[in-house]
């Protein structure tokens, strides 16, 4: 059977993050990620080399939602992986800001509550970057097919596979 | 999802009589016994899809078809790259390997067991429920399992931090082989099934 190429870096661990999860690590693990219409963000800073990735599912929480891990929302997720970040010792103005994801993977379902959903999560994905007064320094988003992610916590360089493509190195 | 264990039980059993009935209609298409498998549900925790669910960390090529009706879900069939190539040679009398790539004769192959699968699975669940639900037309998705299962499954974790899903094994001609079957009802489907139960 075809496994995905999913080997870790000698002497690293490999982190999967799955959806609502938000991991913060260093050298020399890398942590990756698979997206669909999920939202992929990753923060690393090049001078401590730390870095963290949060995988999240929709937009925005609806009310009275406070059980929820903060990753699942794009609002809420941003700034749990900034604050995560500057705990381990992150500087927030050399934080390097990359977002991923944002398929539509079932055209013919694009009605309904799930209709959409992909370019919603993206585009409150660049606005909620804005508003936290980033410049984004990488992305790869929309499309109609899924990714995986790596992030390298050693060169900050995220590594998106996309089925039937070359690896890119973002 | 609210639904409690005892219902939950219940749905295991019909869901289980429908892939008996899939399994039969397999047979058929394929003059050799096809055996599906199907375990009860699984309640996966909202972040541990890729990790818990067979298949998510595979390179699949999924013939997908919606639920439509009293009852929504989806309902997917997946085979690893190099089983859905097998499975065409088989199909079109072909030696095993000849088959690269997809072609439109062999997506046609796939799309037809897939509608197979979803006619009769999706026929028990409508004669146990005394209802109407009907599969939508096939299409196909090559892409990772685990980012296929996601955007199936967000409805569900939409309103809740853990979704249900019942995965499948199969056996054709009586040894194990490394196919899938995914059945997820909406959340609107759970809640038709709970009403309909009673």
């Amino acid at each position: 059977m075809t496994k995905l190429n999913m080997d870790s870096p000698a002497g690293g661990t490999m982190h999967n993050v799955g959806i609502g999860g938000l991991l913060v690590s260093f050298p020399p693990d890398r942590l990756r990620a698979v997206l669909g219409s999920c939202i992929g963000i990753t923060l690393w800073d090049p001078d401590v080399k730390v870095g963290g990735l949060v995988h999240c599912l929709l937009p925005r929480s609806p009310v009275g939602d406070e059980n929820s891990p903060p990753g699942k929302y794009i609002e809420t997720a941003l700034p749990a992986l900034i604050d995560a970040l500057l705990k381990e010792g992150a500087s927030r103005d050399k934080l390097e800001v990359k977002i991923f994801g944002g398929s539509t993977m079932f055209r013919d379902l694009a009605t309904g509550s799930v209709g959409g959903l992909g370019e919603r999560n993206l585009k409150t994905a660049q606005q909620a970057v804005k508003d936290a007064g980033f410049t984004l320094k990488g992305k790869c988003l929309g499309g109609e097919k899924g990714r995986m992610i790596w992030l390298d916590l050693n060169t900050g360089i995220v590594t998106v596979r996309i089925i039937g493509e070359s690896p890119r190195e973002i | 999802m609210s639904i409690t264990q005892e219902k939950l039980e219940l749905l295991n059993s019909i869901i289980i009589a429908g892939a008996g009935h899939a399994s039969t209609s397999l047979t058929k298409w394929f003059s050799k016994p096809v055996h599906i498998e199907a375990g009860g549900f699984l309640r996966v925790p909202l972040g541990d899809a890729f990790e818990r669910i067979e298949g998510a960390q595979e390179s699949l090529v999924a013939i997908y078809n919606q639920m439509l009706g009293a009852i929504s879900g989806h309902l997917l069939l997946a085979f690893p790259e190099e089983a859905a190539l097998v499975l065409v040679d088989q199909m079109m009398s072909r030696p095993i390997g000849e088959t690269k790539e997809l072609d439109a004769m062999g997506i046609s192959v796939l799309q037809e067991t897939g509608n197979i699968v979803a006619s009769s699975f999706i026929g028990s669940l409508a004669n146990s429920f005394d209802c109407q639900i009907l599969p939508s037309v096939p299409f196909i998705q090559h892409d990772i399992g685990g980012a296929i299962l996601e955007g199936l499954l967000i409805d569900q974790y939409e309103t809740s931090n853990e979704a249900l899903i019942l995965p499948s094994r199969f056996l054709f001609d009586e040894k194990e082989v490394s196919w899938f079957l995914y059945v997820m009802p909406t959340r609107e489907g759970f809640e038709a099934m709970d009403q309909l139960i009673g």
